[in-house]
Parts: C-alpha cells; structure tokens; sequence
C-alpha cells in the first residue's frame, strides 16, 4: 500500500477518466486516489481540461477557401498528376511546360486603358476620397493582413488576397490601415485601406457575379482595366470569380498597389515591364 | 447535403487518376482536414495554407497509398506532418488566434454566442501553447474522436505513450485555463 502511495499516477489519469485502463491497473489508480490529494486534485485538471476540448465547436472549411483549394488542384502544374496513370511521361513534359508557363507568362499582367470609372471605381472613388477625408471610419483598424482577412470572411465578405511583406530593396513599403464591409448597389463588398511609400490607396473587393461591368478574367494572364479617375489611377481586375479595384494617390498607373497582395519579384519585374510598354517613361 | 463517405472504390478511382473521384474524396475530407489544420496550427489563416498543402500531397501521394493501412490514419498522420512542417516554416512558436470576429461587429444580443465563441478562442490558444506532441493526441482524441489506438497507428507510438502524453497535454490545458473551470474556489 505504501508503494502504491508513493507512485504517483499522473501519467494514467486521463486512460482512467476515459475508461481505458484495465481492470487491475484502474484498480491500482483508484486506490492511489483515494490516499493522494495531489492526484486527485490533478485528475480534476485533466477532467477540466478534457471538457474544454470537447467544447470546441466543429469548424468547417469556408467557401472562398473550397473555391481556393478547387482552384490549386485544378492549376496545370497540380492537374497534371491526374493524368499521371494514363501517360506518365506526358505528364511529366506537362508538368514542366505548365510551370514554365506560369512562371514566365502565366503572371504577366496586361494593363488596358479604358475610359471614364464604372461601377465598382465610381464607389472605390468616392469610398478613397471619404477615407483620405476622414468622414467614414474603418470597421477593423489592423495592420496584419492576415487578421483583415480573416475578418472579412467572418463578415461573409469576399476576402482580399492581402500578402504578408517583409522589407525588400526595391520593394515599396506597404503598410495596412484596416477594413471595412461596404454595401454598393446592393452587394456586399470588401473595402481595405492601406499606405505604398505614404501613398494612401483604397483596395474594393467584390464577387464577380455582383460587379455589372467586371472585366472579364483572362486565361493565363492578368488583364487589367486602367482608368483616370479625377487625377487617381483605377486600376481594376477580375480573377478567381472576384473583381477588385485598386484607387490610389500613387504617381503614374498606381500599379505599385497592386504589390499588397503580390510578393514574386517576377510578377512586379513584368509589372513594371507592362507599364512601361503601354505609358512609356514618365 | 453531407459529405460522401470515403469507399474503397472511391479511393481506388483516385489511385487510377479519376478526377471526379478525387473531387469527391476532397468533399468528404476537407472539413476533417480544416478543423484538424486549425486546431493543430491555433490559427485560421494557418489552417487555409496547411489545408491547401494537405490535399496537393493527396492528389499527388494518392498512388503510394498502401490499400492495407487504413486511409483515415494515412490522411491525419499527413495533417499532423505538414502542421508541423507549416510551424517550422514560418517559426510561429505561439500562434495568433485571428479568426473570431472583431467586437465591433458584435451586436448585444449576441452575447452569449460571443462568450461561446471567446471560450473557444482561449482554449485555441492555450492548446496552440501546449507541445505538439501533447497537443496532436488532444486534438485527435477529442476534436476528432479516434481511439486510442487509432491515434497510436496515425503518431506511431504506443498506446500507453498515448495514454501518458493525453495525461500531459489535459493537465496543462486544465492549468492553464483554470479560470474557467465551474469551481474557480479552489
């Protein structure tokens, strides 16, 4: 009885608490707790704890990330391991050429200019224009890109593909204000508010199906629509069923912006190629 | 409608390249896969990346899937390998809960719901500070319910080791949310 007392039981206290221990061992751990505060005091722990965790509520995936993950499992460096059991050296020269395609002309964005701000712009014009005036105030002041999007989702809005920066030579400095939840013509649209080198630009994110005049997504490269909107570049797009619009104070297309939510220096390498080809110098 | 339930013909489909098939493997599993990624991990956003990973490697690892061991424990011990590797990667040694809604939006007759949800958060993020050794048991035995000798295949320790590191990993968690235990006197 005083070597039972003496060792203590801990290690099997929650195989006790969960029925899991063999008859002569719960025995043995029943008996010890009936001499050993200690234990006993421990068991209700690790009972406390154990109820916690079964208090957790399920979680499921969300929407926008089924509609994400469908998206990656069908992207031809992915979808080419389908394919891997009917010719698997096809796949492999595949896989090669639909990287290769991706890397070097998958991300180039093809900058359009287009006349006067439509739909979408019109509200991300006024919307930047009462930010920089301090009229309207931000629902979620944050400057972690991670938490502004998973606060948008917990609105049910759609969610911005906001990167996370470190600091690079040659990069902008990219700094997050906050968000806010906006409705425009009836939908439901993220608006985020956020600083390029000091430069205040205003990011508006809607689902596609909502914006009447959403720009079409382009297969494989990145179309995006350029407007003057009273003196502020506008640059809007469509990809993955969501359109966005960026207005900014930024000089020339505003297409520093647009490295909120991109960190390949390939993309901002054929960014800055693109504009250069469509405004020349300026 | 509920998700379809993982069949060996199913699993089979995927192994031969069946698209559909493999769509229909990703509906069954991906609320498993989320819930475990976001429990293991303590965070949403970390639990989006980890998801994401988790079914490339299925599509891409499907074909070395042995028929003789079971494919749930296959599926977890890839979840719990690549949480890992996630917190490894990006040297987040105490996670940020970030996916409950920010007060703001609260309206005051959500309360209770709130409260719910606040308990949740802390104990999200008293488990994100427990060792994943104690803590991938913890969330295999009560968030996702297997056995203990289910959790002992998926981790490949024994049984007892199991039995010890639940002891481990409940007490913490019991200390150190303690305040929130129904008799706080003690």
């Amino acid at each position: 009885m005083i070597r039972i007392f003496r060792r203590h039981v801990l290690a099997d206290l929650a195989a006790y608490d969960d029925g899991q221990l063999d008859p002569p061992r719960a025995a043995r751990v029943k008996g010890h707790l009936l001499r050993c505060l200690a234990c006993r005091e421990a068991l209700e722990e690790v009972r406390h704890g154990r109820r916690l965790l079964e208090s957790l509520p399920a979680v499921t995936m969300p929407d926008d990330e089924v509609a994400r993950l469908h998206a990656r499992l069908r992207a031809p460096a992915v979808a080419a391991w389908r394919l891997r059991p009917l010719a698997a050296v096809l796949s492999i020269a595949a896989l090669a050429a639909a990287a290769w395609w991706v890397s070097f002309v998958g991300i180039r964005p093809e900058i359009v200019r287009a006349a006067g701000p439509v739909g979408l712009e019109r509200a991300a014009v006024d919307l930047h224009a009462q930010l920089r005036a301090g009229s309207v105030e931000l629902g979620l002041v944050t400057d972690d890109p991670a938490r502004i999007r998973a606060w948008q989702r917990a609105q049910g809005a759609p969610v911005s593909e906001l990167a996370s920066h470190a600091s690079r030579d040659g990069w902008p400095a990219i700094t997050m204000q906050g968000a806010s939840v906006v409705t425009v013509d009836g939908a439901r649209v993220s608006l985020v508010s956020f600083d390029v080198d000091g430069h205040r630009a205003s990011l508006l994110t809607a689902r596609q199906a909502d914006v009447a005049s959403a720009p079409s997504s382009a297969w494989l490269s990145k179309r995006v629509h350029y407007r003057d909107a009273g003196g502020h570049p506008a640059l809007t797009w469509s990809t993955s069923g969501q359109t966005y619009t960026i207005v900014s104070d930024l000089p020339d297309a505003g297409e520093r912006a647009c490295l909120a939510c991109h960190t390949s220096p390939r993309f901002k390498a054929a960014l800055e190629r693109e504009v250069r080809q469509v405004f020349g110098r300026r | 409608m509920p998700p379809a339930r993982v069949t060996p013909d199913m699993l089979e489909a995927c192994r031969r390249g069946d698209p559909e098939a493999f769509d229909r493997l990703v509906a069954a599993c991906r609320d498993r896969v989320y819930s475990l990624a976001w429990h293991l991990s303590g965070s949403q956003s970390a639990a989006d990346d980890i998801a994401q990973d988790v079914f490339v490697k299925l599509l891409t690892r499907i074909g070395q899937f042995r028929r003789e061991a079971e494919f749930t424990t296959w599926l977890y011990r890839i979840v719990a390998n690549t949480a890992i590797d996630y917190q490894r990667a990006s040297r987040r040694l105490v996670p940020v809960e970030e996916g409950e809604p920010s007060a703001v939006w609260q309206a005051p007759q959500q309360e209770e719901r709130l409260s719910r949800a606040q308990t949740a958060a802390r104990v999200r993020d008293a488990l994100a500070r427990i060792r994943p050794r104690f803590r991938t048991p913890l969330v295999l035995r009560y968030v996702e319910g297997l056995s203990y000798q289910e959790i002992a295949r998926v981790l490949r320790i024994s049984p007892g080791t199991v039995a010890s590191r639940l002891s481990r990993g409940q007490l913490q968690l019991g200390r150190a949310l303690r305040d929130l235990a129904p008799d706080t006197d003690r």
